[in-house]
């Protein structure tokens, strides 16, 4: 659904950045490669969290189900089989690669907390501005609550071998598949039992109760699958409300999706991703550490693998969306099997693609804005729910459900210029984004420098 | 091993925790009584679990209400009042003031900091859940939520004393609050009945009076189309018809003949909660059929329903907060140094008397008002303002103080040391007796074992309880003997360090000194 956060290396960049002056220049660079992808995949986080926040998912449904030949479904079709859960994907990579920095470069000082009183206090605030930003700021999308809990599994690894770390996410993701496998088989199991009982009927043969029931059951599943047109006109006039009616309308969607999605699907998907992002830091992936022909061989693995799949599971959800009953009796797996490998691809070819950038040196001043973004993703990320639900939400501007789906896309180019220019502005004056900052006071439980002082120059990154 | 020596003290990490309340040295052979807690514990919570284990449903137990002055009602009040949350809530006192021992404790064995051990003990034990609800079939574990609490309280070991009472007040008060705020739902959604219903019965009555009047005026005319008409009230017939639906202004009354959709939704929404605590057999009944068909698969696809229900709805929206209060209240009388005798045993004893009365005080309340409820849900709601559940959370948090107290006393005062040190002994190893009563229960129960499950009474039921003390007692008895730590813990030990842990007793000499090693360690 959407997502945010690897933001729990701040601290640890920061550090990374005092050292400066004692260490090579290349370890700069190390983190200004992570904070670059992070910023990425902040701002591409966006293009999937849009439609939630701009209207209903009757727009995706209906666009899916139209003309092709529109802006509206180019505009799908790019960003689901090209962007989507991958910006996710790269957000857990790189959360999970935060959590090493974290934990690796605190020295255990022998007073007050320790490292791991620490990380887990972090974690802690985080998963409490989770309930903030989905409770307060209303936005039911929110993945920090997620990050929070499940980065509290990751601490007794950050010794392990990238090699145990890889076999850790294959079986979240062998979870993950086999989930479901047996939900798609469950769901399949009632469509072959209504394809059968018709056959009985068509054949003239009186069908049993039991079978009467299985044929109704499949009806009844092929019609809870459609949008139930009354329920989105609720929706939508719920949305256009005041705060306190948002807040009602939206606080069972909440406390569903906290209590719920956590635990039937994030676990694996978010884990999964996790734990590859710890191997690969360890590998040295992220941190720029590899050859520039390494790069390129994964970007063009990552995409040369990752679009065609890309696209075909697109194709798979194009025909689910359309006629469900055929989709079941066509085909043994559903195609959500192939969400892992997708994402896995595409994420490192994104990943790989901005180092190359950054590698040639082409858009220097995009490198570094995109790396202010990410330095301070967890303020932008807040700030996402912030201006999207002020400006689409009944009680801000209201334009909740007003834009076609293409539309919605400026207001995403609008908020990634916005994002870049204040990132960069604000970092000229402080060490660390406002959000952050309010964050790791509470984690030390102290006050914390903001201002940038004269002594360190840490302008920008 | 009074106070811990310096060879060992250097394996307790670095964040450890402030020093214990001023003038007052921590005395941890005394700790046996968190033991004493747990094999408690895990024998007397299944009077309170064997209902649910034997199929004895919730509707059952309500339905009992109707018979108050009866014996099943008295017994199944009893064990409401003086068992039901308040073994959980024993364990988690256990477990919390088990979190604050296991930093202090250091720990032998692999080198491990304590903070590693800590955190890998809470993730094993989540998986020992997980096993323990999708593999043994026991939908109500608390392992899992032993383990998620035990990684979310990590931060709270070094908080002072003061900050632990603060913290426990504020969730307890939380915890109300949101039992409170729960029921308000279920008042708003009767208000919204309310209104719908008098709708639907004013629409009701005029459609009969005009129905009755189309007839008389069909009749009149005649004609098949007038009574075609008289069928669905359509505009021309309204005209003709009688003097109520004249004085109503025509095109209101052609929107709002029939309730919306959105008011239909709101009596069903209604009605659907004032089912909650009525007996409905049929839903018991398919669930009978499921856990009664011989097969595991058939019934794991019905058992994982209720598990992933408890282990993320019911975690998330109160457990959290009940498991907290409890835990976070451990902690609080670990650092005030309640376990180590602090206090003398008259005070222990005035304490446990205190907790327990008001307790029960609390209890009946909850009790009487369940009765009503059952009774009646629609009237309750009308005319009381507060849950039966919002002096919960303070009735098991004073019930397992007392009940902490009352042993704290038996022990300071020397009493049934016998039974003590029994129950300290089960509670060493009470992970694997807990174990050992979902493996026994499971294959008696349900379908793909012996399938008793729904085919025995209250009674019976509460026999299979003793049943099963039997082989607890057997097992910690002769287990006891050979090894020193429980199968369970063992594993669940040797897992934490990665490498087989001892087990069995050291020959005679070494005995008592297996006992008293201080890498025995207090799991859950």
């Amino acid at each position: 659904m959407t997502n945010a956060s690897a933001f729990i290396d701040e601290g640890a960049s920061e550090q990374f950045r005092h050292e400066t002056t004692a260490q090579p220049v290349q370890k700069s660079d190390r983190i200004k490669t992570i904070d670059m992808i992070r910023g990425l995949a902040l701002l591409g986080i966006l293009l999937m969290n849009i439609p939630f926040f701009s209207g209903d998912g009757i727009v995706m449904y209906d666009v899916m189900q139209g003309d092709h030949d529109t802006w509206d479904f180019r505009t799908l079709a790019v960003v689901n089989s090209f962007f989507d859960s991958t910006m996710r994907g790269l957000f857990s990579m790189l959360f999970g690669a935060g959590m090493l920095l974290f934990l690796m470069n605190k020295k255990e000082t022998g007073e007050g907390p320790g490292v791991a009183e620490l990380y887990y206090r972090r974690l802690l605030w985080l998963v409490f501005f989770g309930v903030i930003n989905a409770y307060v700021l209303l936005w039911p999308g929110d993945i920090l609550y997620t990050y929070g809990l499940l980065g509290m599994l990751l601490y007794p690894f950050r010794n392990s071998s990238p090699r145990l770390l890889v076999i850790m996410a294959i079986v979240f993701s062998l979870f993950f598949f086999g989930k479901s496998y047996y939900n798609y088989n469950e769901q399949r199991g009632k469509r072959i039992e209504y394809v059968a009982a018709v056959k009985l009927e068509k054949a003239g043969q009186k069908l049993t109760p039991a079978q009467t029931a299985a044929k109704e059951e499949w009806l009844e599943m092929e019609k809870t699958q459609k949008p139930d047109r009354e329920e989105v006109k609720e929706n939508i006039a719920e949305m256009k409300g005041d705060y306190p009616g948002v807040f009602t309308w939206l606080l069972p969607v909440n406390s569903r999706f906290e209590a719920w999605w956590l635990h039937t699907w994030a676990s694996f998907d978010c884990l999964f991703m996790m734990f590859l992002g710890m191997a690969l830091f360890k590998l040295g992936f992220f941190t720029n550490k590899l050859s520039t022909s390494t790069y390129a061989l994964m970007l063009l693995m990552g995409y040369g693998i990752g679009i065609p799949v890309g696209w075909i599971q697109f194709q798979g959800q194009l025909m689910a969306t359309g006629d469900l009953g055929a989709y079941f009796d066509r085909y043994r797996i559903s195609f959500d099997a192939l969400q892992d490998i997708r994402r896995l691809f595409l994420a490192i070819g994104h990943a790989s693609l901005l180092i190359l950038v950054y590698r040639s040196k082409i858009m220097p001043w995009l490198m570094k804005a995109l790396a202010n973004v990410g330095q301070m993703a967890f303020t932008n990320y807040l700030m996402q729910s912030i201006i999207c639900t002020v400006f689409f939400y009944g009680y801000g501007l209201g334009y909740y459900n007003k834009f076609r789906f293409h539309q919605v896309y400026y207001v995403v180019f609008a908020v990634w210029i916005f994002q870049l220019i204040f990132s960069s502005i604000w970092l000229h004056y402080f060490r660390f984004g406002p959000f952050e900052w309010v964050w790791r006071s509470l984690t030390y439980w102290k006050k914390q420098p903001m201002k940038i002082s004269n002594t360190t120059t840490v302008s920008g990154v | 091993m009074a106070s811990y020596n310096p060879e060992v003290s250097k394996h307790v990490g670095p964040s450890t925790l402030h020093a214990f309340s001023p003038g007052y040295e921590p005395d941890f052979s005394r700790i046996a009584v968190i033991d004493v807690f747990k094999g408690v514990a895990v024998m007397a919570g299944l009077f309170v679990t064997i209902l649910y284990w034997g199929g004895f449903s919730q509707g059952m137990q309500f339905s009992l209400t109707d018979f108050p002055g009866g014996i099943r009602y008295r017994s199944y009040a009893a064990i409401s009042l003086l068992l039901e949350g308040k073994m959980m809530g024993l364990v988690s006192l256990a477990f919390g003031a088990g979190i604050i021992l296991f930093f202090v404790r250091p720990h032998l064995g692999s080198g491990l900091s304590n903070n590693d051990l800590y955190v890998r003990r809470n993730m094993w034990l989540i998986l020992f859940g997980l096993v323990n609800a999708f593999i043994f079939l026991w939908p109500l574990d608390i392992l899992f939520h032993l383990g998620v609490m035990g990684l979310l309280l990590f931060p709270f070991p070094r908080m002072k004393a003061k900050w632990l009472l603060a913290s426990v007040l504020l969730v307890l008060v939380i915890n109300s609050g949101k039992y409170y705020w729960n029921y308000t739902d279920d008042t708003k959604a009767y208000s919204k009945y309310v209104v719908a219903d008098s709708l639907a019965k004013k629409y009701h009555i005029r459609d009969s009076i005009q129905q009755r009047n189309d007839s008389i005026a069909g009749r009149l005319a005649k004609g098949k189309d007038s009574i075609l008409k008289a069928a669905h009230l359509t505009k021309g017939n309204s005209t003709k018809a009688g003097s109520l639906s004249a004085k109503n202004d025509s095109t209101a009354k052609k929107t709002i003949d029939t309730l919306t959709r959105k008011q239909k939704k709101q009596m069903e929404e209604w009605e659907g909660i004032a089912k909650r605590y009525t007996w409905e057999k049929k839903k018991d009944s398919a669930k009978i059929k499921a856990l009664q068909e011989v097969s595991y698969i058939k019934n794991w696809e019905y058992i994982i329903v209720p598990a992933k229900q408890s282990e993320a709805r019911w975690l998330y929206t109160i457990g959290v907060w009940e498991l907290a209060s409890i835990m976070l209240l451990g902690m609080w009388l670990f650092k005030i140094g309640f376990f180590f005798g602090r206090f003398n045993s008259s005070q222990y004893l005035v304490a446990a008397l205190a907790g327990i009365a008001i307790g029960m005080l609390c209890g009946w309340y909850r009790l009487h008002c369940l009765t009503l409820i059952v009774d009646d849900y629609t009237k309750y709601v009308q005319q009381q303002l507060l849950p039966h559940t919002i002096l919960k959370p303070l009735e098991i948090a004073c019930t397992v103080l007392g009940y902490a107290s009352l042993f704290m006393y038996l022990m300071s005062s020397g009493r049934l040391k016998g039974l003590c040190s029994f129950f300290a002994k089960t509670g060493r190893m009470a992970l694997s007796h807990y174990l050992l009563q979902s493996l026994l229960l499971s294959v008696f129960f349900y379908g793909y074992g012996m399938g008793y499950y729904a085919r025995m009474g209250q009674p019976g039921l509460y026999l299979v309880v003793f049943e099963i003390w039997i082989i607890h007692i057997v097992f910690t008895v002769f287990w006891t003997k050979f090894y020193y730590l429980g199968p369970a813990e063992w594993l669940l030990k040797s897992l934490i360090h990665r490498k087989w842990m001892p087990i069995k007793r050291i020959a005679e000499a070494g005995n008592e000194k297996a006992l008293q090693t201080p890498s025995i360690v207090n799991h859950d």
